[in-house]
């Protein structure tokens, strides 16, 4: 057992001093923190976090109380955005807004990503008549034109939030599907796989365990460049007059409603439209920072 | 007194990176004489490649720098030529062919596409006179049915066949150096056999000095006139290849020759080790590289970096060949 | 040796086959097949190291993971300890698979890069559920991590943090933590360094002779093969050419192709009196094999009936089995 000591001694005086310990998302995190655009928007994302969590304490007035002495009013300190149509302070309306777009959002994108990444892994990993199977489906989902599919589907269900969540989550998922279908395909043929398969491993643990883990980095990004495209979807069918119905606030009922004052009162449709602009780009540019710092091939 | 064709006066190439200045290269000096094969030898990490590269003018300047040193070709310093001037030389005086022909060679061109644009870069020739001289370097490189194979793509080609049209590309402006990185180590041994006669036989014809970077030592045994090995960015030894296999004197070096296995060896007895691992760059021993494996170190080899110093005929770069060995063992 | 032959054979695997489907045109009336395997038969016997030699595309890496049914065979039988491998299934399998195990030759894509490597090493434990506790579990890891020369405190390290040589020796220790029978090592040192592969050679045949295993040592360095196998297999083209105790082979080469493996080898010295047998051509596409022998393309003694009929693997004595017509009877390597 000399040789062992002698080697063990030797790598561990070189590997004490030399080697830093390093995890992949230990490794990511200080990648990301060196992007400033990304950490800067991140700190944006918390605070909309923060303002639709705490949106009771932050509003200053009820987003439902109809003031018919202030209708339509010009931005003041009394009303920093103005009234609508009916009094209500487009303020308080913006901040519960945020509530309905990124609760939405979030939800709806992480139901897409559960539904895709199920599929895509069992398509990619299966192969064959299964692989077969899920791409048709996925075809057939990606042939409608993404907006004009959410309509149909919103009009045959009826209103109401969970349909919405439904809708979203059905014009979402492919994409997630695909690259996780994809990711696998290239995984499952790498010999850890191989090896766990040697020692008698079931699929559900080479999927749970082998696959899915070493797809995270992917999932992780495409739930966070999700999230802006369901605030958009949503905000669009809501100002279709089929998402959200008033009286409860979303940014796109709201641009909605605003459309037949925007000559007289522009302020009304511009600021819903600002806080999806924001939303949206603060996202985008979060979820480009982390996949940079997710990139595997930066790493070994 | 034979002439040089290439000299390499304390050549530095260092890289930044996160962890540091890694010093892949480190003072190397070395010299190739017009006719004869230089022998690098090493394993990872040593800087071999690092130092072809550097000759090549191919090291990537962020984050490498050149910091130091001379490559003398023909008289001329290397280091000093501007972009437009090395890319002249590159492919006409000095050829490089690498470890795996497949990345090297183009996918999306025929072969003798490749060939005729090698030929037109460097000669002033039409490309009709580029066609045959083309096929002519595909026949000297016993490629048969040559007229076919030029117009077939890369990937309908085996792996000892592309590392020949490497070599057919490499010698068809007459180099009068080849640097060859690891040519066959990702052959099969019987197309190795090939690829290395081949080398040895187009060497006589064409009279091109030949750099041979490898880690087998039975490579450079078939194919070596003068052998050189490093380890860690520095040259350990460097000899005639007679010299170092009949008496290898740095320690890794027979060290090296020892742990191979071999087809007359003794193969009840364990095989004889180097223990340890090739020290990382942003951790390098105090003193010589290879002291913490060094079976035989003494104190005075934590401490100091031994130079390259002349010894029974070659360079070896280890205290044990010096005066300062004695007084420590005593 | 009688204790060996008194012994029942640990692996047997009979006309071994493994076909796979070339991408043909959906046109094509016959669909092209690639033999990468072609009727493969030995026996290896307990604490045995068989040596599989042959070039790229000769099936030795396919024939390797075919015998443990990574790749599923085509056709041929597989007897491990005398039950029938082939038919298991389900729960059987799982326990049949748990005393076979491989190493892999690449040492950077055979470590799941999110894992640490004490998980890496207890993921057969508890694919296998063999100890009730994580305490044991770990325990197990920890003496297994020390007797494969990796230092312990290393534990909760991620593979990328380490060099060839000691991810190699991770997937040693992941191999033999379920304590197998049999362990096929697929061109284990091949992607070492030169100083590395004397220390991981030294750690197979160590922990050979004190956990008793048996090893199928699949490689293309002939020196390799030479030190660590008690007999040795020579595949070309899917196909078996020569077979034998080491000794035997190595000192009365009676295939051709063995013959040209063995001058071809690149000898650490200088002035050597070998002869050297240099082969013409290429490696024939295995999508389309030669008629005949499958060696006559190539072979320096090729003869008229070499093209027409395949040879038979005949017995030379002593278990030494050659697939020539002219077996033995060219003595150019003297």
């Amino acid at each position: 057992m000399g040789f062992f000591n002698k080697q063990k001694k030797f790598e561990q005086e070189v590997m004490e001093n030399g080697m830093q310990y390093s995890s992949f998302y230990g490794d990511s995190f200080k990648r990301l923190k060196k992007n400033k655009m990304a950490m800067f928007c991140s700190a944006i994302l918390v605070a909309l976090v923060f303002i639709a969590i705490f949106a009771p304490l932050i509003a200053p007035y009820d987003p439902t109380f109809q003031d018919y002495t202030a209708v339509l009013a010009e931005p003041s300190l009394a009303h920093p955005f103005g009234t609508d149509e009916y009094g209500r302070d487009i303020l308080s309306r913006i901040i519960y807004g945020s509530r309905v777009s990124i609760s939405i959002g979030i939800v709806a994108q992480i139901v897409a990503s559960v539904v895709g990444v199920t599929l895509g892994s069992l398509a990619g990993y299966y192969g064959g008549a299964v692989d077969n199977v899920i791409s048709r489906i996925m075809e057939i989902f990606q042939a409608f034109p993404d907006l004009i599919f959410a309509m149909a589907i919103m009009t045959f269900m009826g209103k109401g939030v969970l349909n919405l969540f439904i809708a979203l989550g059905l014009l979402t998922w492919v994409r997630t599907a695909r690259m996780i279908r994809g990711s696998v395909m290239q995984l499952k043929e790498k010999e850890y796989i191989e090896a766990s398969r040697a020692c008698g491993a079931s699929t559900y643990w080479i999927i749970m365990k082998g696959l899915i883990p070493n797809c995270l980095s992917t999932i992780i990004v495409l739930v966070t460049l999700g999230i802006p495209n369901a605030i958009m979807y949503e905000a669009s069918l809501s100002f279709l007059g089929i998402g959200i119905q008033p009286p409860t606030p979303s940014w796109g009922n709201m641009i909605s409603a605003a459309q037949t004052f925007i000559s007289y009162r522009p302020v009304y449709s511009i600021t819903p439209g600002i806080a999806i602009m924001i939303t949206v780009i603060a996202f985008n540019i979060f979820g480009d920072g982390l996949r940079d710092a997710l990139d595997p091939k930066l790493k070994t | 007194m034979a002439e040089k064709i290439l000299e390499v006066k304390n050549l530095k190439t260092y890289f930044r990176t996160d962890a540091g200045l890694t010093k892949a290269v480190n003072d190397v000096s070395f010299s190739v004489e017009r006719g004869k094969t230089l022998g690098i030898v090493g394993e990872s990490g040593c800087g071999k490649s690092i130092t072809s590269l550097s000759i090549m003018g191919l090291v990537e300047t962020p984050p490498g720098v050149i910091a130091g040193g001379e490559i003398i070709l023909d008289g001329q310093d290397l280091l000093k030529k501007t972009d437009d001037e090395m890319r002249a030389i590159r492919g006409k005086k000095i050829a490089m062919i690498f470890q795996e022909p497949m990345t090297s060679l183009n996918p999306v061109f025929t072969i003798g596409q490749q060939l005729v644009e090698a030929l037109m870069l460097h000669e002033k020739i039409t490309k009709q006179q580029a066609k045959e001289k083309a096929v002519e370097m595909l026949k000297l490189v016993r490629i048969p049915l040559a007229e076919k194979r030029f117009n077939e793509y890369p990937h309908q080609l085996s792996g000892g066949m592309r590392q020949r049209v490497m070599i057919a590309m490499a010698l068809c402006c007459d180099p009068e150096l080849l640097i060859c990185d690891e040519p066959t180590t990702a052959l099969d041994v019987t197309i190795q056999a090939q690829i290395l006669e081949l080398i040895n036989e187009l060497k006589e014809k064409t009279g091109a000095s030949v750099m041979m970077i490898t880690h087998d030592l039975g490579v450079i045994a078939e194919v070596a006139d003068d052998v050189m090995v490093m380890y860690a960015g520095k040259v350990v030894e460097h000899a005639t290849c007679d010299q170092i296999f009949d008496k290898p004197m740095h320690p890794y070096t027979y060290g090296l020759m020892n742990c191979i296995p071999k087809l007359d060896g003794d193969d009840t007895k364990e095989l004889s080790v180097i223990e340890g691992m090739v020290p990382s760059f942003d951790d390098m021993p105090k003193g010589c590289a290879f002291c913490p494996r060094c079976p035989e170190a003494m104190d005075i080899c934590r401490e100091k970096m031994p130079k390259l110093a002349w010894t029974e005929g070659r360079e070896v770069r280890c205290f044990k060949y010096t005066e300062e060995w004695e007084e420590n063992v005593e | 040796m009688s204790e060996v032959m008194n012994q029942a054979p640990l692996l047997e695997v009979r006309n071994l086959r493994k076909l796979f489907q070339a991408k043909s045109s959906f046109f094509a009336k016959e669909k092209t097949f690639i033999k990468a395997v072609d009727d493969v038969s030995f026996t290896l016997m307990p604490q045995e190291t068989l040596g599989v030699v042959g070039e790229s595309g000769c099936g030795k890496s396919t024939m390797g993971r075919s015998v443990l049914r990574l790749i599923q065979p085509t056709s041929g039988e597989i007897f491990y300890k005398g039950q029938d491998f082939m038919k298991a299934s389900g729960n059987e399998l799982r326990k049949m698979r748990a005393d076979m195990q491989i190493i892999f030759q690449d040492p950077y894509a055979s470590l799941n890069p999110r894992m640490t490597i004490g998980e890496v090493i207890t993921e057969p434990l508890n694919i296998q559920k063999r100890y009730a506790s994580k305490e044991e579990a770990r325990e197990q890891v920890l003496k297994v991590m020390e007797v494969v020369g990796l230092n312990p405190k290393y534990y909760n390290r991620y593979p990328h943090e380490f060099s060839g040589g000691q991810r190699q020796r991770i997937g040693i220790a992941r191999a033999i933590v379920l304590k197998p029978s049999l362990v096929v090592c697929d061109e284990p040192v091949s992607a070492l360094d030169v100083s590395i592969q004397s220390q991981v050679l030294n750690l197979l045949r160590r922990l050979q002779s004190s956990m008793g295993m048996a090893y199928i040592f699949i490689s293309h360095n002939l020196s390799v093969i030479k030190h660590i196998s008690d007999r040795v297999m020579v595949m070309y083209l899917g196909h078996v050419v020569e077979m034998g105790e080491k000794k035997d082979l190595f000192d009365n080469p009676s295939h051709p192709y063995t013959q040209a493996l063995l001058s071809a080898i690149p000898m650490p010295e200088r002035h050597s009196t070998r002869k050297k047998i240099i082969l013409q051509g290429d490696l024939p596409s295995p999508a389309n094999p030669p008629s005949g022998c499958i060696f006559h393309t190539r072979c320096f003694m090729a003869q008229d009936i070499c093209s027409t009929q395949s040879p038979e693997l005949k017995d030379l004595g002593n278990g030494h089995m050659c697939a020539c017509h002219f077996c033995g009877q060219c003595k150019e390597t003297q």
